[in-house]
């Protein structure tokens, strides 16, 4: 009997063991390309104390510098930003923000753009977001309220089941990143130094029916909800990027919402002049995504809003926090100079991550 | 459901708690409820056939037992011989009559739902031929899951209650288990009563041993059905919906292809099936005896599908040839084809009606009828040449027996019937025809030569997971040699080692197996027969 036993045990730990390493081994590390599918794991690395979170999709992650908020106003903040983040993927991860906060925020920014999607649009968006959660019930609700059609829990809760095949393509990135995946951005800000300026802008999509889906709207009230309950503050915004086209009726809709829920409620597209966006140097890919000079414009100018509405303490004068944040801020304008030298010896930006 | 879907295992699971907690004395009934849950996964309305098949089976056969009484005690009240004799011959032709009603009604179910469509495309057809405009409107019926395994399971105890060679189950849903038994509804293989009662209603305990065998086997059929037979499938699916542009050697590939697939995809299944079974201690008979290494097609009948051959040839092929009627016509022809031919004709009018009927079985299709015919015509053929072959063993013994010339034989066996199977992926008879034509015509070297195999849209290191998982494959049949099976072989080893050899079989199907995301889940190929 106790020999069953030996065996049994053996070779369950063996089994998981091989498993957990297959896991690890054949999970996209996102290096070489889609360096976004970090941003989400990256928050739980972080000190989790911030004063805001800002949440939203590429609007947020590549256009709000969290350093510029820091250095003009001593703001510490954390964007929970992935590529196409769905309101519910942004309802789920401020559930999440706040079951791991060390010190609750004190601000939730929201960026409104997602509005527009009442369905979950692509399976690698969602993966994008939701594999990059910790295991837990609310990551559970999360994905199945994302899933799609072809799409099923098993495989959020062992990612090994969806990303198996990519045994075809293991290479050399996937052992050196086999314990912790590279590094992406300073807090949840994704840096871009190169310039494309904005040469046209494509017409908008014309649409039925500009009226929000049910879905959006259930979970941005729920996203109100949330924060009144933990006497958090809550902002809407819109970033300033010109396409896709931000629609006006969207636009009334929010403004409604916003006048409904006492929110403050900014579209900074009415006010890029003002903020001192010049989309012929302030974007790296012609209009729809700010580059690292246009974001700090952005912050600076958020920060201010922030500063004038909100209690948010100026934590410049806290040494441990000013000593983590100068250490985020070298790391940042590190990028950036390695960039700028890439730009000059070869007209482009090799490097993303982190050094 | 599919056996491979997750699905599947957690009802599995699900079911073995329910089992292992039931008294003995139930367990077969829990059976019973898993068996009708499981086909009613299919579409509950599909419970209605099987259904109505279990009910008419049981009123019959119950008739036969109610007669076998009333026989068994008139017989015991007299004592004349002559008398016994007349009662006996009475209820034999009572029970007849009972039996063919029977047949007539579970293969009427068959035939309505297989075959009813192929008749009247046919007959449409025919009515255009004479220039008829009136056309008989498809009925379109849904095939109900496992319908040609369950009736000929169910046949072949009718014909042996008749015979007297199976007890007749008096318990209607002991009855309804034997017919609808979940592990082997799916595609077979065949049971015969007899043997499948022995265990399937004992409520065996879920024991270590069973368990482990069962688990063992279970996995090696997902292995072959997934690592192999899937991950090739759509490669498969482009020769051969393309046969214009995969000609000559491409033909070759595909059927080769095939092959290998079929035999992964069907005994896989039959491996899950038996293994499921041994779960819950329910013995199933093997489907399957290494028939890539056969030397003649009609070995390989005897090792390939093993329980259909024989059901065929113990129901049907046996009942006519040696039936009065072939008798006498074998009598009546022997001064037109002579004495020595006219004993051997029952032979061959039976063969080609029992596969002519194979093939019917295999589908409602003219490709699955020639593709039967083309079987039973290569067996015709090598039969009637059975003296020359012998004559010529005889003259070069060591050649016969030597192993080249085995190796031979194995060979051309395995691309005769590679060519036959050709039936059975390209669509309708002439095309298939011509792509065998297309060996001669249109061999398509320089183009094999310069674009390969890249065209099938299969990565290559699907080929090379395939290739892996097959050599595999053949070194575990290579294990299963002679009385012992691969598990048994396997079992002799020290326990780290096969855990090792389980480990690796394991982890290889969870990340070369062809399912989850981005894979259409394929049914077996035999569920659809």
């Amino acid at each position: 009997m106790k020999q069953i036993v030996i065996k049994i045990i053996t070779a369950i730990v063996a089994f998981t063991l091989v498993f957990a390493a297959l896991q690890r081994l054949l999970m996209p590390k996102y290096a070489s390309f889609a360096h976004e599918g970090n941003l989400i794991r990256e928050y739980y690395s972080s000190t989790r104390d911030q004063d805001v979170i800002i949440l939203g999709d590429c609007e947020v992650y590549a256009n709000i510098s969290p350093i510029a908020l820091w250095e003009n106003y001593g703001i510490t903040s954390f964007l929970r930003g992935s590529p196409q983040q769905l309101v519910w993927h942004s309802y789920y991860l401020l559930e999440d923000t706040l079951r791991h906060a060390r010190e609750m925020p004190r601000l939730v920014v929201f960026n409104v753009m997602a509005m527009q999607y009442a369905e979950p649009q692509y399976e690698p968006f969602n993966r994008l977001t939701l594999d990059g959660m910790r295991l837990s019930p609310t990551k559970i609700r999360a994905v199945q309220s994302s899933m799609m059609e072809d799409e099923d829990l098993l495989s959020y809760i062992f990612p090994f089941f969806r990303f198996k095949d990519n045994w075809r393509y293991v290479s050399a990135e996937d052992f050196r990143y086999f314990f912790r995946n590279p590094q992406v951005s300073i807090n949840g800000f994704m840096i871009r130094s190169d310039v494309m300026p904005v040469t046209f802008i494509p017409d908008p999509l014309r649409r039925a029916t500009y009226e929000f889906g049910e879905k959006p709207l259930y979970y941005l009230q729920r996203i109100v909800d949330l924060t009144r309950q933990h006497g958090i503050d809550l902002m809407l915004i819109k970033a300033p990027v010109l396409f896709p086209h931000w629609a006006d009726g969207w636009n009334e809709q929010i403004v409604e919402f916003a006048q409904e829920n006492d929110l403050i409620y900014i579209n900074f597209l009415e006010y890029i002049d003002e903020i001192g966006l010049d989309f012929s140097m302030h974007t790296f890919n012609a209009g729809l995504h700010l580059n690292v000079f246009g974001a700090e414009l952005l912050a600076d100018y958020l920060g201010k809003i922030i500063t004038e509405n909100f209690d948010i303490p100026d934590r410049r004068s806290f040494p441990e926090t000013a000593a983590h944040w100068a250490k985020l801020t070298e790391q940042y304008q590190r990028l950036i100079a390695i960039q700028q030298q890439e730009i000059a010896e070869t007209g482009r930006i090799q490097s993303i991550l982190i050094p | 459901m599919l056996f491979t879907s997750s699905g599947f295992l957690v009802f599995l699971a699900a079911l073995l708690a329910v089992y292992a907690i039931t008294p003995k004395k139930y367990r077969w009934f829990i059976l019973l409820v898993g068996s009708l849950t499981f086909y009613a996964f299919a579409g509950p309305q599909f419970l209605l056939y099987i259904g109505a098949t279990i009910v008419i089976t049981y009123i019959c056969t119950m008739q036969v037992a109610k007669l076998r009484k009333k026989r068994d005690e008139a017989i015991e009240q007299t004592t004349e011989k002559q008398q016994k004799k007349a009662i006996k011959e009475r209820a034999k032709k009572v029970s007849k009559r009972w039996t063919a009603v029977c047949l007539v009604l579970i293969l009427g179910i068959l035939a309505a739902v297989k075959y009813t469509d192929f008749v009247l495309a046919n007959a449409n057809a025919v009515i255009g031929v004479f220039g008829g405009v009136r056309r008989f409107g498809l009925l379109g019926l849904a095939l109900p899951m496992g319908i040609s395994f369950y009736t000929f399971q169910t046949v072949g105890y009718v014909i042996d209650v008749f015979r007297e060679k199976a007890e007749i189950q008096k318990n209607p849903l002991k009855l309804a288990l034997f017919v609808s038994f979940f592990p082997q509804v799916v595609q077979g293989p065949i049971s015969r009563f007899g043997e499948l009662s022995k265990t399937l209603y004992s409520g065996t305990r879920i024991n270590r041993h069973d368990f482990a065998r069962g688990a063992n086997r279970i996995l090696w059929g997902f292995f072959k059905k997934l690592v192999i037979a899937d991950r090739l499938w759509p490669a498969l699916v482009v020769l051969t919906s393309y046969p214009e542009e995969f000609q000559g050697i491409y033909y070759l590939l595909a059927i080769g292809m095939y092959a290998v697939i079929l035999f992964c995809d069907f005994t896989g299944g039959i491996d899950i099936t038996i293994g499921v079974a041994e779960l819950f201690g329910v013995k199933l008979p093997e489907n399957f005896n290494r028939p890539f290494y056969s030397k003649s097609i009609q070995e390989y009948w005897q090792r390939w599908h093993m329980t259909m051959y024989m059901w065929f040839r113990d129901y049907v092929f046996y009942t006519v040839a040696a039936s009065k009627k072939m008798l006498r016509f074998s009598k009546a022809t022997k001064k037109i084809v002579g004495e020595a031919f006219s004993k051997r004709l029952p032979v061959h009018i039976t063969l080609v009606w029992v596969w002519f009927l194979t093939g019917l079985w295999h589908g409602a299709t003219w490709n699955f009828i020639a593709w039967g015919l083309a079987n039973g015509f290569v067996i015709m053929a090598s039969l009637e040449l059975a003296p020359l072959y012998n004559r010529f063993s005889k003259k070069f013994p060591t050649l016969h027996s030597s192993l080249p010339y085995r190796g031979f034989q194995i060979f051309r066996t395995f691309w005769l019937m590679n060519m036959i199977r050709s039936f059975d992926i390209y669509d309708g008879v002439r095309n298939t025809f011509g792509m065998m034509r297309s060996v001669f015509t249109n061999f398509s070297l320089s183009q094999f030569l310069t674009v390969g195999i890249t065209e099938l849209t299969l990565p290559t290191a699907d080929y090379i997971s395939a290739g892996v998982g097959l050599m595999i494959v053949f070194w575990v049949s290579w294990l299963g040699r002679g009385e012992k099976d691969y598990r048994e072989r396997l079992f002799e080893f020290k326990w780290p080692l096969r855990y090792l050899a389980t480990g690796i079989i394991l982890f290889m199907t969870l990340v070369m197996g062809a399912y989850g995301f981005g894979f259409d889940a394929r049914q077996f190929i035999y569920n659809v027969f």
